[in-house]
């Protein structure tokens, strides 16, 4: 990215695309019915973002899958999550740019120089504290270092994944690495989460585009993550949600229930407990999401969701972490107040589940014992 | 609910279709969205000022919906557009108020509304586009060379 193209109008740059002005209004119009906000306000993001110089954007990649990545950069037509790269001036992805070795690091350094204080940074993947840093190391720093040297100079943070916001895979039981997000480590600077293994592409472009079109962070929740995505649980929009409340769930993955899409509570998702756009906004330019897939939710948005037991055990005692962190006992009174609300029927449904899942377990291992092959199941079941 | 409209359908018939009637088809559930209407209406007529209704967030059931579409009816203009997928405009029964629906690529409709204004705002030119076409134009033209007296003539003629 040269500096005579990072100081272009947002306009400019989507002229020299050949993207058009419908085009773009269209898209900030549904980036803001995404976020909850009139198309008027979608209006006013495209007026704002197109006469602005183009914001001078870091991207810093530590302890990750690049999943988050991928997931932002893998559109097949000119939607947000592609317009994104032409609002803003990417001056540093080590992962996409085409620039290696010492020329990237000093693009980086330049970026950071020439915009101190009005660079907007973005990180993925966790920041690994054990053995003074050492388990992250590049051009010579490790991830401590090079996350406070480039904080110092942004505007805002926008942590994106659930590794960079809550540490993620690499913070999961017994954290060798000693893994930790980025908020644990910047107290400085606003650090918005973009939670979610990985989070869904419209919610991280939008997050961005609602920074840099309103100038200001959004509401958060206290988690930190932008309440216009992460303010109802996948429960509370889920379109099974009736059969939740009718008592109706799918007992295994091949079951009646499960072909006629009963709610799979029983089965171990953990919607009731988690945060996040998934049951509205869907994946793949809103094709499908886990559930209506057939796959529980696994509650990938919040955190220590990897230590939370087994993903196919029910609710609702989830173990989210200890007390204090990510608002455990909350989330363990939101799954009871859940079960409540389905009138009984969710704990009965869970104790009955974890019970039925015991016997299978027992029976599998006898039958593993004597050399059967069957996995224990009986037709009574 | 929420299917893509058929423009060429609607575009066929002539004129504006007056609304069934309105005691035979209102219900309470969208009752609030025509008061809305009105207000933005009337407050367009006064003061010029543009309004939305967004209709992908309203909670509606199907037969709402179809009934909000009916009770709107379809007046005399109508435009497809295609803008990174499928969008298509119609001004309703009631001038000024147009029903906008934005599709993607794929022809899920990704967000739905109605907007109160003159012309709604996507199907305005943008002066510095047309500026910079009239350049192309120019452009274009420049290279234009003239044909000569008896070409593009064939012998038939």
């Amino acid at each position: 990215m040269t500096r005579s193209e990072s100081v272009q109008t947002v306009n400019d740059a989507l002229d020299r695309q050949g993207i058009s002005r419908r085009t773009f209004l269209k898209s900030c119009m549904l980036a803001a019915s995404a976020m909850a906000l009139s198309p008027l306000a979608g209006s006013a993001m495209a007026k704002q973002l197109g006469k602005m110089k183009r914001p001078s954007v870091i991207y810093l990649s530590f302890q990750e899958c690049t999943g988050c990545l991928e997931s932002l950069t893998r559109s097949f037509s000119p939607t947000l999550e592609h317009l994104i790269f032409n609002v803003i001036s990417l001056d540093y992805d080590d992962t996409l740019m085409a620039a290696a070795g010492h020329q990237a690091e000093a693009a980086k350094e330049q970026a950071m120089r020439d915009n101190y204080g009005k660079y907007v940074l973005v990180v993925d993947g966790a920041i690994p504290l054990a053995f003074g840093g050492a388990c992250h190391t590049a051009a010579g720093k490790s991830a401590i270092q090079i996350l406070k040297e480039a904080a110092k100079g942004a505007r805002a943070i926008v942590a994106v994944g659930t590794c960079a916001t809550f540490g993620g895979l690499p913070h999961a039981n017994p954290n060798p690495t000693g893994a930790i997000g980025v908020s644990d480590l910047i107290k400085d600077k606003p650090v918005i989460n973009v939670s979610g293994c990985p989070p869904i592409p419209v919610v991280m472009a939008g997050t961005i585009m609602h920074f840099f079109a309103f100038d200001k962070v959004p509401e958060l929740d206290e988690l930190h993550r932008p309440k216009m995505f992460y303010g109802n649980t996948i429960h509370d929009r889920c379109y099974r949600r009736p059969f939740y409340d009718a008592g109706k769930f799918a007992e295994s993955f091949d079951d009646e229930g499960a072909r006629n899409g009963w709610c799979l509570y029983k089965l171990g998702c953990k919607g009731p407990t988690t945060y996040n756009s998934c049951a509205t906004l869907k994946w793949n330019q809103g094709v499908s999401f886990p559930i209506e897939s057939g796959h529980p939710c696994l509650g990938c948005s919040q955190p220590n969701f990897w230590d939370g037991g087994s993903f196919y055990a029910a609710l609702p005692t989830p173990k989210w972490g200890k007390a204090g962190e990510g608002n455990p006992s909350k989330a363990g009174e939101i799954a009871g107040a859940a079960a409540g609300i389905g009138a009984g029927v969710g704990l009965a449904a869970a104790g009955l589940s974890r019970y039925r899942q015991y016997r299978r377990a027992i029976k599998a291992a006898a039958a593993a014992e004597n050399g059967d092959d069957s996995d224990g199941q009986s037709k009574e079941e | 609910m929420n299917e893509p409209m058929d423009m060429a359908g609607s575009a066929a018939a002539a004129g504006r279709q007056p609304p069934p009637d309105e005691a035979e088809t209102i219900g309470a559930g969208f009752a609030a969205i025509l008061g809305e209407l009105v207000q933005l209406l009337e407050r367009f007529s006064e003061t010029g000022e543009r309004g939305v209704i967004d209709l992908h967030t309203l909670p509606m059931s199907p037969v709402e919906y179809e009934n909000l579409r009916d009770v709107l009816g379809r007046g005399e203009v109508a435009a497809e557009l295609d803008i990174g997928g499928p969008s298509s405009i119609y001004e309703t029964s009631f001038h000024g108020a147009w029903w906008v629906q934005h599709c993607t690529p794929d022809g899920e409709v990704a967000a739905e509304y109605i907007e109160v204004a003159a012309v709604p705002e996507m199907l305005l030119a943008d002066a510095s586009e047309a500026r910079r076409d009239a350049q192309r134009l120019r452009t274009r033209i420049a290279h234009w060379e003239p044909l000569a007296s008896n070409e593009g003539v064939t012998e038939d003629d």
